[in-house]
């Protein structure tokens, strides 16, 4: 049994954009690893590989050992694989409620017959769902929301209602893109300690797209940190924050001065 | 109005209006939860209703037969149609079912020694009774209702609010796609099934876009996600031209007029996403109670309000 998420050599164009160029990554369950880098530098695109939306131009993704790389999107999220996006994407029309349980839904087997004649075992596997759904919302706290329309909440809480779709289905690799953004301090210093608990109570694996730096060194075990595609640097949180080609890549070539005395990890 | 009128009006209501609207209620399954456009959804009516009065006529086929072998030549349409059509883009969708709605229609119109051609297919044995509809209508109904709060309606209306994300949820997306195609048809062909064993008629000419068209403009008239919506939507703009028979020229007028209203004030359509349901009826039954306390016995009601 290998590690959780391999990644290697991944290479990704869009026409004469290399948005990806030769990446590779590894990590293990139980494990919550990060991705910075500049707007631009092809983070979300690794996503979008891993999550099967994009197929690359060439490289190897391994999830759990075996090969995901042309599988469909739905085969991957099936095997385990669950993400949130970074423009939020919840499903209009549902509540927040069904909007959990479409996670569920692809695994429940009955069929189109005993859903439109309301068969006895089509409603106890919607039971069942139904309150894993409404257990993942008391989890993240969105309890008494239920039965609201998402479009109808806050920025923060919407944020809320994707990652308790993406935890609900209780996957092996937790991809969240850009959690924190747009959260206040307070609700950022909730967020971590949210993150934090997830990975103890489940045990997945967790990839992190962010900007802040707060929630990366204080979560992540280890960062990889891209820059127009290219893989910088990886390492500790410690290490790759002082580092200064990554001090560069974030402030700018012309920040000797800054490089003297700061580095990311005060941001 | 007298009571002549009123049966009259029933009879057109059950004969006429319910059967077109089993055909809608593919356009609901189709359009309203799965978000996409079938502008051809009436040459499903069609296939079922041939097939039904081709057997009934020619074979003298029961009911009993003659139904459930228009549900299965409808199923096996809607599935071939169905196949190119949800590879496809939305506005293709459209394109797709267009082309085969006229193709069909031509393909009658050119086979004119058995399915009658643009004469129409006459004497086809009459088999439904008006309770008979009413109950086929209503149990139509239920399981569609039932279907949209199963996981196929969630990943339905999933699937029309963002394929993308319904995808990375584990939705197969071009698999519900199909069985929604493959649904749509059967629900339409039981529809013209109906149609042909009342009114013992069918021609071509009846099954063109304007039908399919006219059913877009129901589902959205009552509301996208709104199933009762719909129905009600159905029956309202179904009835609106006999009701205004009597100015006969101004009844399309007035039918377009109200449409536009409704489009340009209210683009949600009228029920929205809101369902008639428990829930809903009890609120409204509140707030009507609350409104005639207020106009019959201001004085008390404002007694009750403030204790």
């Amino acid at each position: 049994m290998g590690m959780l998420l391999e990644v290697y050599n991944l290479s990704k164009s869009f026409g004469g954009v290399r948005a990806v160029r030769d990446v590779s990554l590894s990590m293990d369950s139980n494990q919550i690893i990060s991705i910075i880098g500049p707007n631009g530098a092809g983070k979300t695109t690794i996503f979008n590989l891993i999550s099967g939306i994009y197929k690359p131009d060439a490289g190897r993704i391994l999830f759990m050992g075996k090969d995901i790389v042309g599988k469909p999107q739905h085969e991957i999220a099936r095997m385990g694989v669950s993400r949130t996006f970074q423009n939020i994407r919840l499903f209009k029309g549902l509540t927040v409620l069904e909007n959990v349980m479409t996670a569920l839904d692809a695994e429940s087997n009955y069929s189109v017959f005993s859903a439109m004649l309301g068969l006895p075992h089509k409603r106890q596997i919607d039971k069942t769902n139904m309150l894993r759904a409404l257990e993942a919302l008391q989890i993240v706290g969105l309890s008494k929301y239920r039965d609201e329309h998402p479009t109808d909440l806050p920025y923060g809480l919407q944020r809320r209602v994707e990652l308790a779709r993406a935890i609900v289905s209780q996957p092996k690799l937790l991809m969240l893109d850009e959690p924190a953004a747009g959260l206040n301090p307070s609700e950022l210093a909730a967020f971590i300690g949210l993150i934090a608990e997830l990975k103890q109570r489940f045990g997945f694996g967790i990839l992190i797209i962010e900007h802040r730096m707060q929630v990366v060194n204080e979560l992540s075990e280890h960062i990889y940190v891209l820059n127009f595609g290219n893989l910088l640097t990886h390492g500790k949180p410690q290490e790759v924050c002082n580092d200064p080609e990554v001090i560069k890549a974030y402030i700018g070539e012309d920040s000797s001065s800054v490089t003297n005395q700061k580095s990311l990890c005060q941001l | 109005m007298s009571a002549t009128y009123l049966s009259y009006l029933y009879s057109f209501l059950i004969d006429n209006v319910l059967i077109l609207m089993i055909g809608m209620l593919g356009v609901y399954v189709l359009t309203g939860l799965t978000g996409m456009f079938s502008m051809g959804q009436a040459a499903f009516m069609a296939v079922g209703g041939y097939a039904a009065a081709m057997l009934s006529k020619y074979l003298h086929m029961p009911l009993l037969v003659t139904m459930p072998a228009a549900v299965l030549t409808g199923t096996l349409f809607g599935f071939l149609i169905g196949l190119p059509a949800v590879k496809l883009r939305r506005d293709y969708v459209a394109i797709v079912s267009l082309g085969f709605s006229e193709a069909l229609v031509a393909f009658l119109n050119n086979t004119a020694s058995i399915t009658g051609g643009a004469l129409g297919l006459t004497a086809v044995p009459k088999y439904t009774t008006r309770p008979m509809i009413i109950v086929i209508f209503v149990l139509m109904i239920l399981f569609i209702w039932n279907l949209k709060n199963s996981r196929f309606g969630r990943e339905c209306i999933a699937i029309k609010s963002d394929e993308l994300a319904a995808a990375s949820m584990g939705i197969d997306v071009a698999r519900v796609k199909l069985l929604v195609f493959t649904l749509a048809g059967a629900i339409s062909a039981l529809g013209g099934c109906l149609y042909v064993h009342t009114t013992t008629y069918l021609d071509s000419a009846a099954f063109g876009w304007t039908q399919s068209s006219m059913w877009i403009v129901m589902v959205f008239f009552g509301g996208v996600n709104s199933l009762t919506g719909s129905v009600f939507a159905g029956i309202v703009l179904g009835l609106i031209p006999e009701i205004f028979r009597f100015s006969d020229a101004l009844r399309i007028v007035i039918y377009c007029i109200i449409v536009l209203f409704i489009v340009n004030f209210r683009p949600q359509g009228l029920f929205g996403e809101t369902e008639l349901d428990r829930k809903t009826i009890k609120r409204i039954a509140l707030a009507v109670g609350r409104f005639f306390k207020r106009v019959f016995a201001p004085s008390q009601a404002q007694e009750a309000e403030q204790g």
